[in-house]
């Protein structure tokens, strides 16, 4: 049972596309509720695997080796061959570590309340649904996949539901927000592919490889052993083309000894390209495809379009995990494959990361739609990622990891909160409300809480992710000289612009005497619904408990991020030798 | 090739035919046609489409077994048999398959209001003679038999173009004509300076380049490929399909779309192959950058379309720099690559084609906005999903074949990179993925009007015809899910 745990969780929601194309139009009503059912489901395949995740094992922590990921599933899948050129494959791979457990947890925490939220869609509901399932089936396997052909499916067949749900669903201008949307991941992806075909036809399998050298019978006889003999008889060139078995699986892609010593991107060929090494350049086109997706200033002008046309299920799906999907696959992908561009390149996606901040932040300070602020803040939270990520700490990559878990509970409230308003009025302007507080206590409540979770006071866990954030970077000048200190400090300032813009935005809406743009709302306006005080209450309650705990989290994932970091630091400057020195 | 005496060559001859079973058969199909045709029998004309559906399934077998009884290759002065050309056969012959049914089921359900010039047996000998030149010129092994299958495709087709009979169609028939005429004037003259250089007709005497007269060489060798860009609808010879797509009748339409570049790429791939383009700098760059420049062509132009005919003729010359990308590499992984790409371009093109014929016929035009809000009954449940898949398919990603065909050309666009290391190659294969980026940018106003949200309209589709795009589409599915199907 335990095997297919993982190919439920994704598999689940795709048949609940199905089920619900195929249901008579006299269930309408029963849509909505299929689709809580599935992803309550997946909630509980979730926590069960949350529970059973090992997260202070001392060697079962993924990143490096398959043996090391828990719940392992593996399959053959495709097997391509290719004559002269070997074979290719790609394998129905999932797995879970460190750096995937809580990013599932909180793809399922979100969907779920994702899914409450969109009892609110009254037209066309049976696609809206067959959608939103499509949707959860692929956001789950893109978390879970460590075969980067699978991976890549994920990545891009999440687009398409995506574009319909904003495009269809959305408001007035959503035509362009969704192609937008769609346009600029696509560019991002595109780049990803680029290396992807570029790592398949470098890399090969040394354990199936060795079985079609005749070395074994069998996979299961595979030994480190014989896996290190191939790998010798690849450097020396013993075999031949034709037997090469060349893989998608990420982590044999993480072994600088499977790769084929005339490959461009093996480590001692030294090929250029636009005058750099041809590995950082495609390290660069990696993380560019993801920053696209994160977003990174100036990639990010498609986020805000995006979130004020969507409707509120969909954007808060769209800022709980799509964003996240960004920075786990810089993690897992860009930093596992090319550590040594990593490094190179520490100082620009650490700069980029602060840019995004203060950019961010400033931005949000001038938006008058409610919506658009939470949007932009959203680009600046997602810059403490990059520059956690870029520090190549523990301490940093645990706090972007930890960072884009909180954003995600809190930007999933903050949306909710938007719509809340949405629902009801249909007005997102900043200016057309004032003194909400008297009429609406609970809301105002809950709001204040979100607010403040957001703009980092300490006692919720926004404030943990950027506190572990900002001392990763400021070690990080220490330990491994990746960063200067000055952008910390410069990041610092990000905290206090987040603080003037909620705050004041707080002030405007919640603070002063009541006062609505037009007296017709004065009906529409009624505190919150139980449902809607349903989805809000269990984030308050998680984002307080990782702020006073934030072990509950830490636990889970210190393991493979301590793994993933030295290998990051050690193997990364080992490579940036070889590549350097020849 | 060395001088050989006649009764030598005409032993050659005869040990060939074996090979050429299958196009026998499609001549004797064809004459049959005429002959049932002109015979005073009382049957319903229309029964003569089912006849050319049946005699392909059975030429389908003939190939087969062909596979099967003769893995040896075969190689005359005039004619070459592989694997690989049975397999591209067989896919001709799947092309005329879904154009007789497309054919069949269009004419029987709206009748022929036609003239009596195009009556049934018009199409078909002429659709089979374009099915026989396919044949031939796949096989062909010296420049001759080449121009003269392509002839035999090209013909046809200008009639073919010309049925509607009212001006616009007329009117791109000979501008089609008068395009084809140029181009293949051009390889004629290619073949002629070729034949100057190395005395030799034939492919197999390209294998070993001639010491003088280098660019005089390359020049003849890209004058050649002109007359198959033009078949293909590959840059700088793609001017005449967007009219001829918006005027043709669309069964020929279709068909035009798919077997001519069928056949044509899988000759040029063999040229290639012979020619080595891997190490002939010029030549490949200039495929290099006619495959390019057709990509940008094709899609930017294609964005503005508003009918979607002519948005699929801008489609069709993006595609063509697809596939003449994967016809750069001459390795194993091509080839493969190449018949992988063919096969869903057929697919995903015949099953479009159906549904714009659907269209047309109810709306009484193509344009885009025709199909808008059609999605939204639960009748459309079948093929809307499914032209969704093959809209996808087009564009080029996942879960439909078009991503694994997109994926296995540029792997062996990168095989090529890593052979001369050359930044064009590298180059060629960022802006050619940057195309499926723009691509996407009109490919889903498709599903975007189909399922626009503001209307709600009806389009009917015959059962059959929706059940064969439901087919189509799932079986790109299928084949993404299984690749080793056509491999």
């Amino acid at each position: 049972m335990s095997q297919l745990l993982l190919t439920l969780l994704v598999f689940v929601p795709i048949l609940g596309t199905f089920v619900i194309l195929l249901l008579p139009d006299s269930m309408k009503n029963m849509f909505g509720k299929i689709t809580i059912g599935i992803n309550s489901f997946q909630l509980i395949i979730a926590t069960y695997i949350i529970s059973k995740y090992e997260g202070l094992h001392e060697t079962m922590n993924g990143v490096l080796s398959l043996d090391n990921y828990q719940f392992l599933e593996k399959y053959d899948w495709i097997q391509l061959n290719l004559g002269s050129f070997g074979k290719l494959t790609a394998e129905y791979l999932l797995g879970v570590d460190g750096l995937s457990n809580s990013m599932i947890l909180l793809a399922a925490i979100v969907l779920l309340i994702g899914a409450i939220s969109s009892l609110e869609i009254k037209r066309k509901r049976r696609g809206f649904y067959a959608l939103y399932l499509l949707l959860s089936g692929t956001i789950m396997g893109c978390f879970l996949a460590l075969d980067f052909f699978l991976f890549y499916l994920f990545f891009e067949f999440m687009l398409l539901p995506m574009y319909f749900l904003i495009g269809i669903w959305g408001g007035k201008n959503s035509e362009y927000a969704s192609i937008k949307f769609f346009i600029y991941t696509l560019v991002g992806s595109i780049f990803i592919l680029v290396i992807m075909i570029a790592l398949a036809a470098s890399v090969i399998d040394p354990s199936a490889t060795a079985v079609q050298l005749g070395l074994v019978n069998h996979l299961d006889q595979i030994t480190p052993d014989i896996i290190s003999k191939v790998q010798t008889m690849l450097i020396s060139g013993e075999i031949g083309q034709s037997d090469y078995v060349r893989t998608f699986t990420l982590v044999h892609m993480m072994d600088a000894k499977n790769y084929i010593p005339d490959s461009i991107l093996s480590l001692d060929y030294g090929a250029t390209l636009f005058g750099t090494n041809v590995r950082f350049v495609a390290f660069l086109m990696v993380f560019i495809g993801f920053a696209i997706k994160l977003p990174v200033v100036p990639l990010h002008t498609w986020l805000p379009d995006a979130h004020v046309e969507a409707p509120t299920s969909i954007s808060v799906v769209l800022a709980g995990i799509l964003l996240k999907i960004g920075g786990y696959g810089m993690l897992r992908i860009a930093y596992s494959v090319f550590p040594d561009g990593a490094q190179h390149f520490a100082w620009w996606i650490a700069f980029g990361g602060v840019v995004s901040i203060l950019y961010g932040a400033f931005v949000a300070l001038g938006t008058h739609n409610l919506k658009r602020l939470i949007a932009y803040s959203s680009v600046s939270h997602m810059g403490f990622v990059m520059l956690g990520i870029a520090s190549l700490t523990a301490e940093g990559v645990s706090g972007a990891i930890f960072q884009m878990f909180s954003h995600g509970v809190i930007s999933s409230a903050l949306f909710l909160i938007a719509g809340v308003l949405y629902y009801r009025t249909g007005d997102l302007e900043i200016e057309s409300y004032s003194g909400l507080s008297s009429k609406m206590p609970k809301y105002t409540m809950l709001a204040t809480i979100a607010f403040f979770a957001s703009l980092g006071l300490p006692g919720f866990s926004g404030f943990m992710a950027e506190l572990f954030v900002f001392l990763g970077a400021f070690n990080s000048s220490a330990v491994n000289h990746l960063i200067p200190r000055w952008m910390t400090v410069t990041a610092v300032l990000g905290l206090v612009l987040s603080a003037a813009y909620y705050l004041w935005a707080m002030q405007r809406i919640f603070l002063g005497k009541y006062f609505l743009k037009k007296e017709s709302w004065e009906s529409l306006l009624k505190d919150l619904t139980p449902r809607e005080l349903l989805m809000l209450a269990p984030l308050a309650i998680m984002t307080l408990a990782l702020g006073i705990y934030p072990k509950l989290l830490i636990n889970l994932i210190e393991g493979s991020v301590t793994e993933l970091v030295e290998f990051a630091n050690y193997v990364g400057a080992d490579y940036i030798k070889t590549i350097i020195g020849g | 090739m060395k001088e050989l005496d006649i009764a030598s060559k005409l032993d050659i001859i005869t040990s060939s035919l074996p090979f050429l079973k299958s196009e026998i058969w499609i001549t004797v199909l064809l004459l049959m046609v005429i002959i049932i045709d002109l015979l005073p029998l009382k049957m319903n004309r229309r029964h003569l489409y089912l006849i050319a559906l049946l005699g392909v399934v059975l030429d389908i077998f003939v190939l087969q077994f062909l596979v099967e009884a003769n893995h040896q290759t075969f190689t005359s002065f005039t004619i070459v048999n592989t694997e690989w050309t049975v397999k591209s056969r067989i896919l001709l012959d799947v092309c005329a398959l879904l154009f007789y049914y497309f054919l069949w089921s269009n004419k029987t359900r709206y009748g022929d209001n036609d003239k009596k010039l195009s009556g049934e047996s018009e199409w078909i000998t002429l659709s089979l003679g374009m099915l026989l030149g396919g044949h031939t010129l796949v096989i062909s092994n010296d420049f001759i038999f080449a121009i003269l299958s392509l002839e035999l495709i090209s013909l046809p087709s200008y009639i073919l173009t010309a049925f509607k009979h009212n001006k616009v169609s007329t009117e791109a028939a000979i501008k089609y004509f008068l395009f084809g005429a140029v181009s293949t004037a051009i390889t004629i003259y290619g073949v002629s300076l070729i034949y100057g250089i190395t005395s030799g007709i034939d492919l197999p005497s390209l294998q070993t380049p001639p010491q003088t007269h280098s660019s005089l060489y390359v020049i003849g060798l890209i004058f050649i490929t002109i007359g198959f860009l033009f078949k293909l609808s590959g840059f700088p010879m793609h001017i005449w399909v967007p009219d001829v797509y918006e005027s043709a009748p669309i069964e020929a339409v279709a068909y035009f779309s798919t077997l001519p570049k069928v056949a044509a790429a899988v000759f040029l791939f063999h040229f290639f192959e012979n020619v080595d383009i891997i190490n002939n700098h010029y030549l490949g760059l200039f495929i290099l950058i006619a495959a390019v420049a057709s990509m940008f062509i094709g899609n930017l132009s294609a964005l503005y379309q508003k009918s979607l005919r002519r948005l699929m003729g801008y489609s069709s010359i993006a595609h063509a720099g697809f596939i003449l990308i994967a016809c750069l590499n001459t390795a194993e992984i091509s080839a493969n690559a190449l018949f992988y790409y063919l096969c869903t371009y057929v697919i995903a093109n015949f099953a479009f084609f159906i549904f714009i014929s659907e269209v047309e016929k109810e709306k009484g035009n193509d344009l885009l906005e025709s199909i808008k809000g059609t999605g939204w009954n639960n009748a459309s449940l079948v093929w809307g999903p499914a032209i969704v898949l093959v809209v996808i398919s087009l564009i080029g990603l996942p879960p439909v074949a078009g991503f694994t065909a997109k994926v296995l050309i540029f792997t062996s666009l990168w095989d090529v990179y890593q052979i001369n290391n050359d930044q064009f190659y590298m180059l060629a294969m960022i802006l050619g993925l940057l195309n499926t980026a723009i691509s996407i940018a009109y490919y889903i106003k498709i599903p975007f009007q189909i399922y626009d949200r503001n209307t709600k309209a009806g389009l009917q589709i015959s059962a059959l015809n929706k059940s064969i795009i439901f087919i189509l589409g799932l079986g790109l599915f299928i084949l993404f899910l299984v690749p080793a199907i056509l491999l």
